[in-house]
């Protein structure tokens, strides 16, 4: 799969406001509206917060990966946000979450979600990367770490 | 293949098992922290290999690098003094489905 297209500029947000799950949770709704793909933008943040109730996203290292199946959406949508100062997401390693990556895809295709998810977690897998995307200044660097 | 049970102790040779992925949904995010979660209760070195790719089981995200769709087959690798006991329960993992589906 190529990143570049369910991840853009328009997509990625290098200073979230939010403080808590929720509010991020909110917020990175609104940047995925950004994509253009989403026709019920309430259903898409039920989808996700239900699916955050079963289990948290937060994963370890910082990242988490908050995401949801709904057929609002006809593809798979992509957003990243960064909050340096981090979230409790109620992570797997019991660290606060800075990376978010927020994953839509329809409800009735399985492929595409676990094929985003290891494309997106090469990068993530590294330190390094973590460290720049961290840093940076400019979305379009986001972007460019994460497709190459 | 299931796991060498006649090998046990500090001084064993690593132990492995092939494993395929069975439930629908392939391993996504909460399948991996299962994964996690149960490699982690042992002190042995985990891996799990795809298409000859090894990623430390103890870490989500690069489990979730394997791509780990329905019907991928891998392999589990486990070194150390509880790499018997820790393959068995990483085994057990995918043949119940990681309890979905």
């Amino acid at each position: 799969m190529n990143l570049k297209k369910p991840l853009t500029v328009e997509t990625i947000s290098l200073d979230l406001q939010g403080t808590t799950k929720e509010e991020i949770l909110s917020e990175m709704v609104d940047l995925l509206m950004a994509s253009g793909h989403i026709r019920d933008r309430e259903a898409v943040l039920r989808a996700i917060t239900d699916r955050e109730k079963r289990m948290s996203t937060g994963m370890q290292n910082g990242i988490a990966i908050p995401h949801g199946k709904t057929d609002s959406v006809e593809c798979l949508i992509a957003a990243l946000g960064i909050k340096r100062a981090g979230v409790d997401f109620g992570a797997l390693d019991g660290q606060p979450s800075s990376i978010f990556v927020m994953t839509v895809s329809p409800d009735s295709r399985t492929g595409p979600h676990i094929q985003f998810l290891a494309e997106i977690s090469r990068p993530l897998n590294d330190a390094a990367v973590r460290a720049k995307i961290l840093a940076a200044t400019r979305r379009e660097e986001v972007l460019q770490l994460l497709v190459g | 293949m299931s796991p060498e049970k006649d090998v046990t102790g500090p001084t064993a040779a690593p132990l492995s098992s092939d494993v395929v992925v069975k439930n629908r949904y392939g391993i996504h995010a909460r399948p991996a922290a299962l994964l996690v979660k149960t490699a982690s209760r042992f002190a042995c070195e985990i891996l799990l290999e795809k298409n000859g790719v090894q990623v430390n089981a103890k870490s989500i995200m690069g489990l979730l690098t394997l791509e780990g769709h329905h019907g991928a087959k891998m392999r589990i690798y486990a070194d150390g003094a509880d790499a018997a006991e820790a393959v068995a329960a990483l085994t057990d993992l995918f043949e119940q489905k990681f309890f979905e589906d």
